[in-house]
Parts: structure tokens; sequence; C-alpha cells
């Protein structure tokens, strides 16, 4: 083997080993969920107009170990200055099912135990420590202060009405019964709200994105389903339609 | 046999015909109200932007988005390194159904993008904000297929605002649009005390720190920042400099200018080395300092060849001020190095302060490739727009004769009292002129307000921007203030310069404006002319009343014998409440026998996780009338740097900022324990009935308090 044939040689192992990266491609049609507006604008490049939601047709594994970044180039034509175009994922859980954002965002300083069991026809609770507790948090129980609970669908979904300090505990009242008798002594904690998305990069008109890594957001993640939104903020009369442009889009996963 | 005459009328025939021809030759954009090309783009970040920029302004332009049919002809974006210059572009036009914008980088094929859109589709970004933004409606364009490129003059543009934040953000979104658009093309600012901090190499390489004083000086507090220098002959700084520059260099592709500001301040070293490259005769200049100019460029010399070894392309710049003003004669300077002229060149409305910075320039430009200017334009302090179109035309002209390329201007026209654009064309002037400094202004000018008020309006709006710079350069020169200014820039807080101001200067102004509104024709044009007006208006009202106000702050205390307000805080905090947007009253109080007579004080008291804190009231003013506010303080236990304050806004009744009118504030340092009163007079805007927003606070301080008591406002009795 001549110099030159060796070094090619050496070139393409090289090139193998760094090649190790699983893809995930989503540049065709048929990578998409079906009745999806998007229609084929070139080699690689997918289009879709107006206000769209644009899911993938698979869901794909996801491992906590390795790095998933979004490759190729996503843009928002003819370039609205007020709409927004988001990339990104639905978490789903081991069973594909979607993690609610409130069973796994925890708001870790308000981690404390019910002081006294609690009526499924009771509108409050009353807690040992209510100190960081605020009026915007779902409240989560059987929780446990590694986090281990995580995600974690014992949600009584109301949010505090009111916050006071009592001789018992913090007494903590909503506006409706609880629904759920909850024994002293149990875990309990505030979780935030949010939306069902979870977005990799977010551009306006005149951007384009491209390179976005994500990383869990969500614990309990086994799976997810690639979303892309365009024209979020909804069009309104007069205003520039939106097109929403994949260039060779594709998840790039490395260890 | 031909006669000659016929020759040459069958050769001008032939050039008519191939004129003709050429002239014909055009390439269809939009046809009958459609986007009839498709925008093929390379695969990269920059040229999908730069077709995204096309494909806006076609789509604005017609009115709908619609996709070109197959096959039809294409506007390629394409990036062509080495040929062009980094921000240039060209437009060629490879056959009669191809189009292609060349650029030498990201931001030239940018630029070729806008220059596309101005040129051609006739899109003019006047000012920040949409109503700046002209957008004709075509039915057809069909480009002439010429090929045609251009390069910037001044290769760094930029008209600085400040960092981010939310009252500049409409400006630092419109300035791309004017090519003064990131990544710039020389990184300016002081940077030897960041590439050479005491915590990473005091304890190793304490060579690298000055001597001063005969001792080794290693920066600490308070100087870890200011007044140091590294040691400018010790071979192994210059060393580590080029090993630190290299690396950043070798990370960062697109990174290929660094900056050798010196140290703010003074403290350079005073080794035997470095004391050979100090003037013999060692008196100050003519700018009143030392002079270490040989000392520094010798220094920075050595650094450019270093790492120019290894990237020839690079730029460094370097500062020519205060110790380094003036360059040594005759020295051979790296061409790689562009020195930084700091001076507000408004001052060259003076031949002698003209002659003098000139003496300084010339010194540069003898023997620098290229040289930068830091320039003051300060705009949002100026109460009167400072406009001076021409002048400053001229100076770019000039310096592009000094061999200036790069230009920083301290522009900051937006902040939190300045939300309305007040300065028309400048901006946009300045930035067309550092593209190109030898188009004519006039024609800027004349387009600027032809497009934004339309042609009727135009020439009364010109001449309203003309009376500002005949102000500016005719007659503020003559005042006092001028000559109060002698320094590097002119201070626009001192708001004296407005007693120079002719008698009737806003009358006119506003007859002027006044037949702007109403030729403007309805519509775009009508809008702006208002917006135009309006500003004006806001300005006006700041001017007289500053103007009012100097003559309140002349009326002596005892006149203000009638009591509008009082509270010795002996009641508790009464009305007074924090600001809407401030969460924490941990450290507001009403403290007993802490006050001037031993009653009740009101205290501010300093806390560590918080930096300071302040109440607020309003009071409702529904008569014209002069006041006076006064208050006690004592501060007990502070911190240096702490200040006790007053401050009255003028506000409409949800508290929100009037503009129009001065925000004025008065501070308090006091250390000695004592009761001391701050105090202040002022006058009613015109407008009334309005709100006073009166603070008091404290800040700057992590431990203390400050006690304040007796807060009283007082008037002049009405006759
Ligand atoms: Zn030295």
């Amino acid at each position: 083997m001549n110099l030159k044939k060796m070094t090619a040689a050496l070139f393409i192992a090289g090139a193998a080993l760094c090649s190790a990266a699983e893809v995930y491609d989503l540049s065709r049609i048929e990578d998409w969920a079906k009745k999806s507006p998007l229609k084929v604008h070139g080699n690689g490049i997918l289009r879709a107009t107006g206000r769209v939601s644009l899911f993938s047709a698979k869901i794909y594994p996801y491992d906590a170990k390795k790095t998933y970044t979004f490759k190729g180039m996503y843009r928002q034509l003819p370039g609205s200055d007020s709409n927004i175009f988001r990339i990104g994922f639905l978490p789903l859980d081991k069973d594909k099912k979607l993690i609610e954002y409130y069973t796994s965002h925890p708001n870790i300083a308000t981690e404390t135990v019910l002081v006294k069991a609690a009526a499924a026809t009771d509108n409050f609770i009353v807690i040992k420590d209510g100190k960081k507790w605020n009026k915007s948090g779902l409240v989560a129980y059987n929780t446990k202060p590694d986090r281990s609970d995580l995600p974690n669908k014992n949600i009584i979904r109301q949010v505090p009405k009111t916050i006071e300090q009592t001789a018992e505990g913090w007494k903590i009242t909503f506006a409706r019964p609880i629904g759920i008798a909850i024994p002293a002594g149990t875990g309990i904690r505030q979780h935030y709200q949010g939306g069902r998305f979870r977005f990799a990069g977010n551009g306006t008109g005149g951007q384009v994105l491209s390179n976005m890594q994500f990383k869990m957001m969500d614990p309990g993640m086994k799976y997810f389903q690639v979303i892309v939104v365009s024209g979020a903020n909804g069009i309104k009369p007069g205003e520039q339609i939106p097109v929403i442009e994949m260039r060779k889009p594709r998840i790039e996963v490395t260890e | 046999m031909i006669s000659f005459r016929k020759i040459l009328s069958a050769a001008a025939l032939f050039f008519l015909l191939f004129a003709v021809e050429a002239a014909e030759k055009t390439f269809t954009v939009i046809k009958d109200g459609k986007t009839a090309v498709e925008l093929v783009p390379d695969e990269n970040q920059a040229c999908l932007e730069a077709s995204m920029i096309v494909e806006k302004f076609l789509y604005k332009s017609t009115g709908k988005y619609s996709e070109a049919p197959a096959g039809a002809p294409q506007i390629c974006f394409t990036i062509e390194k080495g040929k062009l210059d980094l921000e240039g572009f060209r437009f060629s036009f490879p056959s009669a159904n191809k189009m292609v914008i060349t650029g030498g980088g990201p931001n030239g094929v940018m630029f070729g993008a806008l220059e596309f859109c101005e040129r051609f589709i006739g899109v003019r970004f006047l000012y920040p904000g949409p109503a700046g933004e002209h957008v004709p409606k075509l039915k057809n364009l069909n480009v002439p297929m010429k090929e045609f490129s251009d390069a910037p003059v001044y290769t760094t543009r930029i008209l600085d605002s400040g960092n981010r934040h939310w009252s500049r953000k409409r400006y630092q979104d419109w300035y791309p649009f004017l090519r003064g658009r990131a990544p710039y093309r020389l990184a300016i600012g002081h940077n030897l005390y960041k590439m050479f901090p005491a915590a990473k190499y005091g304890k190793t390489n304490p060579d690298f720190y000055p001597i001063i004083d005969g001792k080794r000086f290693i920066p600490a507090p308070p100087r870890l920042t200011v007044h140091w220098q590294p040691c400018m002959t010790n071979p192994a700084v210059v060393k580590e400099a080029v090993r630190i520059i290299c690396d950043a260099f070798a990370k960062d592709p697109d990174l290929r200018t660094w900056s050798l500001g010196q140290t703010d301040g003074n403290g350079y070293c005073e080794c035997e080395n470095c004391k050979k490259f100090y003037p013999e005769n060692d008196v100050p200049h003519l700018f009143g300092s030392l002079d270490r100019s040989l000392l520094y460029l010798q220094f920075c010399n050595k650094i450019a060849e270093g790492v120019t070894k290894k990237y020839p392309e690079a730029k460094f710049s370097v500062f020519a001020y205060n110790h380094t003003s003036i360059a040594p004669k005759g020295f051979k300077l790296h061409p790689s190095l562009v020195p930084v002229i700091t001076y507000d060149r408004l001052n060259w409305v003076d031949p002698k302060r003209k002659a003098m910075d000139m003496e300084r320039q010339k010194s540069w430009s003898d023997i620098a490739s290229e040289v930068c200017w830091w320039d003051y334009y300060a705009s949002n302090g100026y109460a009167l727009p400072r406009i001076t179109l021409h002048h400053i035309a001229n100076q770019l002209r000039e310096g592009y004769k000094l061999r200036v390329r790069h230009a920083f201007i301290q522009h900051t026209p937006l902040g939190i009292h300045e939300q309305t654009w007040t300065e028309g064309p400048l901006a946009y002037m300045t930035y067309k002129l550092l593209w190109n400094p030898f188009q004519d202004e006039n024609k800027i000018i004349d387009d600027w307000c032809r497009t934004a008020v339309g042609p009727e309006a135009a020439p009364y709006l010109k001449r309203y921007y003309e009376r500002f710079e005949k102000f500016w350069t005719k007659d503020m020169p003559k005042g006092d203030w001028f000559k109060r200014c002698a320094r590097t820039y002119l201070i626009p807080t001192w708001h004296d310069y407005l007693l120079d101001l002719d008698k009737d200067f806003f009358e006119e102004c506003a007859k002027d404006l006044d037949m702007v509104c109403k030729l403007a024709p309805a519509g775009d044009c009508k809008t702006r002319a208002e917006y135009i007006r309006f500003g004006f208006r806001e300005r006006r009202n700041r001017c007289q009343f500053w103007l009012k106000n100097r003559y309140a702050r002349m009326i002596s205390p005892e006149s203000f014998t009638k009591v509008f307000f009082e509270d010795n805080f002996n009641k508790g905090l009464g009305q007074w409440t924090l600001p809407p947007n401030i969460k924490n009253s941990g450290s507001v109080f009403i403290t007993p026998k802490a006050g001037y007579d031993g009653s009740n004080a009101l205290e501010l008291r300093f806390l560590p996780m918080m930096n300071g804190s302040v109440i607020e009231k309003m009071f409702k003013i529904t008569k014209p009338g002069t006041y006076r506010i006064e208050v006690k303080y004592r501060s007990v236990g502070v911190e240096k740097s702490f200040v006790s304050m007053i401050s009255s806004d003028w506000c409409d009744k949800d508290g929100k900022s009037l503009n129009s009118v001065f925000y004025s504030d008065l501070h308090g340092r006091d250390m000695s324990g004592d009761w001391k009163t701050m105090a202040f007079n002022f006058t009613t805007p015109d407008l009334l009935p309005t709100y006073l927003k009166v603070r008091i606070g404290s800040c700057w301080s992590k431990t203390g308090t400050i006690f304040f008591d007796d807060f009283i406002i007082k008037e002049v009795p009405q006759k």
C-alpha cells in the first residue's frame, strides 16, 4: 500500500469512528405525522404555511446519558418580526405517555410534610413549613426529598388561595375540596406549572436556528416526539403569514 | 467611398443600439404583483438570513406571499472568501435566469441583500421602530442586469448604544439594517488588565507587574483594574501576550482582532529597562500628561510581530490618549496596530481646538496604516438634539484623508427618558457616510426627508434640521458652556448651552414642523411628520423647563414661606410607599427617638443582600408655581460609597414618567454622623395638572443606616 492510499484508509477509519453518531432523520414528508401541512420544497427542504404545529411521525427512544442535537437549519419565512417559531419535543415516559410539566418540575424549596391528616372533603391542608409556598404552584403529595418520586402524578390540581401560619402549622386553603384523603406525615411540595412542549430553540423572523442541543428536562423521560411550532403567537388580520422552513432537519445523537 | 462622417454616425448608431440593448436587459423580480423569482441561498446561516431579508421585503412590497413557479429565475446567495472585502458584496448575472449576490463574508452577503432591498425595491430604514421602515408597494420590478460591487470605506462602523436594555432595544434592532452589524473588525477597549489579572499571575509571575515608586506593584483593590500597566520591557510579558492572543484566535476562526488597550489611568513601569523609553526631557506633553507612548508602542509592536507571524490578517487597537496621546516622531508602527484617538469632534467648530487635535492626529496618521476614531454624540444626554449633519459629513471625509478607517461613536440615542427619535437623519446619514464618505450628504438628507414626510414637506423638514446645525456649529461655540467644556468630550448634562439659543429658536422650529405636518400626505408620511413634531415638542418642553428651573434655583430659601406638605414621620410612613417594582420592605423603618428633635425618624437601613432602598409619594399639582424640597439626613456606619438621595419626577396620574420635563435628583454623601440638609428648588411644567413623584432613597452601601427627618415641600406664595 502506498502512502497516499494508507492515509486515505486512515481517514476513512477516522471518519467511521466520528460518524458513530446515530441520526434520526426528519427531512422527508413521511418522517412527520400524517395530515401535516408540510410540502417538499427542494432537496431535503420542507415548508409549511400558516400557524402550524408539526409532530414527528415516530416516537424516539431517549437515553439520558446521550446528547441530542437538532441539526439542519430552521427558519420562518417571509420573516414576520412578531411571530415566533419553536423547535422542541414532547417528553414521554416509559409507557410513551406524555409527562405533564406539573408532574416533573418540583419547587424544591417547598418540600415539607403534612402535619395533620387531610380528608377528601377538606378544602385545606396543614403542613409543617409553608414559608416558601406561593399562590401559583400546584401541590404534589407522596413526595420524597430525594425527588425519586418524579414524575409524580399525585397532584392536587389547585393553587393555594391563602397561606397562613397557625399554631398547628401552616394552613394552606384552596377554593375547592382537595378530593383525596392524605395521612399525616406524607411528603408534600409545590410543583411549577408549564406547557406540554419542551423547546430546544426559539426564533423570530430573520433568525436562522441550527445546532440546538437538548438534555432531559423531565425525570422519567424515556421517549420523545419532535414538535415544531410556527406562527405561535397567532396571526392577526393583515399580518404576515409565516412559512416555516426546515432544511435537512434531523437529530444527531452522540455519546 | 464611405465618408468619415458616415463611419462616425454608423459607430454612433451602433453604440446607441448597443446602449439600448444594454439598458433593456433586465431581470424580472416582481411581475403583476407577484414574486417572480426563487431565492436560493447556500446552506449556511448567513446566506439563509440574507435571503430572508430579500424575501421579507419582497413580501412587504407585494403584500402577499407567493412562491415562484418551478423553473422560475433564481437569485442565489453565496459567500466567496478572499476575493471581496469581508463586508463587501457583488451582484452578478451569470445567465439570463440567474442573479447572484455574493458576499465576501457573512456580513457581506447580508449587506448585499440589504443593498438589493434599498436600491431596487426602494426600502428605507429611516429610524428605529416600524414607522421608520419605508417599503414601496410594487406591481413590477425589473432589475438592470449590470454587475455591481461595493465595499465599506470605514471597516469599523459602530454608533454605540450602551449595553442591552429594554430602552435601547429598538435602536439595537435597527442599526444592523444600516450595516452597523457585529462582528466588528476592530476590538476596542481597556484590555491589558484583563489579559494579566493579578489573581492569575500575581504569585507565579510578579515580574509581569510594574515597579512603581521603587517597589513591585501587584494589582490589588482599589487599583485592581486601573492605574497600573504590565512591565512593557519584560520579554516574558510579550511572550505570554502572544500566547493568549494566538490561543484565542485558534479557538475562534472568526476572531482576528484584539485590543491592546492599556489600563485606564497611569501606572507605567519605572524599572530601569522601561525608563529607557521615557523621553529625555520628561515633562508633560501638549495634553498635560507625561509621555509614555514610546514605551507602550515598542511593547505593542513586539506583540503584533509575534501574532502576525501566525495570523497575518490580525488587527490590534492601541489607545492614543492620556500618556500616549501623541505618537513618537519617526516611530515604525507595526502595520497591524490601529491607534484609537478619543475626541468629541464637535470641538472642531473651534479652529484652535481643531488645530491642537490635528497635531495629535497627524502624529498618528503619519506612522499608522489605519487609524480609529472614538467620538461622542452622547445623544441622550442632551436636552436639545445635537444634530450637526454637514459637520459630521465633512469630518468623515477629512478622516478618510487622515487614514481613519474605523469609527466608534458613543451615540446612545435612546434611553429610559428618551424614547422618541428626535435626531432625524443623523444616525442614518452617519452610517451611510461611514460606508462611503464620498457621497453627497445633501442627497442622503434630501432622500431621507422626502421619504419620511413626502416631497412637499421635505424642504421644511430639512430646514428644521439645519437650524440645529446652525446652533451647534455657529451659536453654541460663542457661549460659556463651550468654553467650560474644553476637554475630551463636551458635557451634555450641563445644560447651560441652552442659554446660547436665539430667543425665537423654538418658535421658528415649530413653524417649520407645522408646515411639515400640513404638507405631508396622509398615511405613513403624515404619521412620521406628527411623530417628529411630537418629539420636538417633548424636547422643547424639556429645554424650556430647564431654563425656567434655572431661575428657580437662584431663588433664596427664605422666599419659600408657604408650606405645601410636611412630614416628620412621627405618625409612621403615612402614604409613603415602596415603588411598585420593589417588593422587599425589609429595610424601611420608622425608628423612635432617632429623629432630629428626638422624635421618630425614617430609617433606610442597608442590608448585606440589598444595595439600598427607596420610598416614594405622589403629589397632585394643579397650579403653576415654584417649590422647594428639603429633607434632613444623617448617616451612621455606612460605606464610603454610600449615597442618600431625594428625587422629583413629573408623572401622569398612574405614576408613569413624563419625558417632556426634567427629572431632578440630589445626592447627599455626608459621613460626619451629624444632621445635614438636602434641598433643591424647581418649578412646575407647562401642562397642568400633573403629578410630582418624590422619592427618598439610599444606595451603594452594604452596611450602616441613614435616618431622614423633617421632609418638607414649600412654595413661593402667589401674589
Ligand atoms: Zn518595566
